[in-house]
């Protein structure tokens, strides 16, 4: 990618792409190693979270208004981007628990939920880091 | 997998991330890398030792 067509693009779409898909901003500005670096990082933790019983808040189902800080929660999914979405869309699948009690029962639940919020601030700090690059600000 | 595993690949990771977010040269980004990695690896391993302690059965 040449340094002008990097140049063109609005820093929002590159923070955009770099929350949807963690590491596309940085392969788009031609960082292979960190793309790889933080793909590989946020996905891993994801879905690693999600298989040890991660408590993933989605508004308006089950115990949403009874839960504290909801919506940081949510939004702490949400900062995931594109894997937050497969999970919302495969969640019969994988988020196959009858009950958030019997969720929060699994005994790596609290470990999980906090690896999934890891995994979110990881993808936001990359995009920041992104923006730095398209700054100039960083090498 | 065990614990300990998920550890490691957990503080190498989060490790490797924070260096290049926090760091923009390359010898000061390995040495960010090391000693963020021996911290986040050592403590895993003491407080993991440590929580054998509490009464969890």
């Amino acid at each position: 990618m040449s340094q002008k067509s990097t140049r063109n693009l609005p820093p929002v779409a590159l923070l955009g792409m770099a929350w949807l898909v963690p590491g596309s901003a940085h392969l788009f500005l031609n960082r292979r190693f960190r793309a790889v670096l933080y793909f590989v990082t946020v996905g891993l933790f994801f879905w690693l979270s999600i298989a040890l019983g991660a408590y993933v808040v989605i508004p308006g189902t089950e115990g949403y208004a009874t839960e504290s800080f909801a919506m940081f929660k949510f939004l702490g999914g949400l900062a995931n981007g594109l894997h937050f979405f497969l999970a919302l869309i495969f969640k019969s699948e994988i988020l196959n628990y009858s009950t958030i009690n019997q969720l929060k029962a699994v005994l790596t639940n609290e470990y999980a939920t906090t690896l999934l919020y890891t995994a979110g601030i990881i993808n936001i700090l990359s995009g920041v880091d992104a923006l730095d690059i398209w700054k100039g600000k960083k090498n | 997998m065990g614990p300990v595993i998920l550890g490691f690949i957990f503080a190498l990771l989060v490790s490797g991330c924070f260096a290049f977010i926090e760091r923009s040269e390359r010898q000061e980004r390995i040495r960010y890398f090391i000693k963020a990695f021996c911290y986040f690896f050592l403590s895993i391993l003491i407080l993991g030792w440590l929580m054998r302690l509490l009464p969890l059965n």
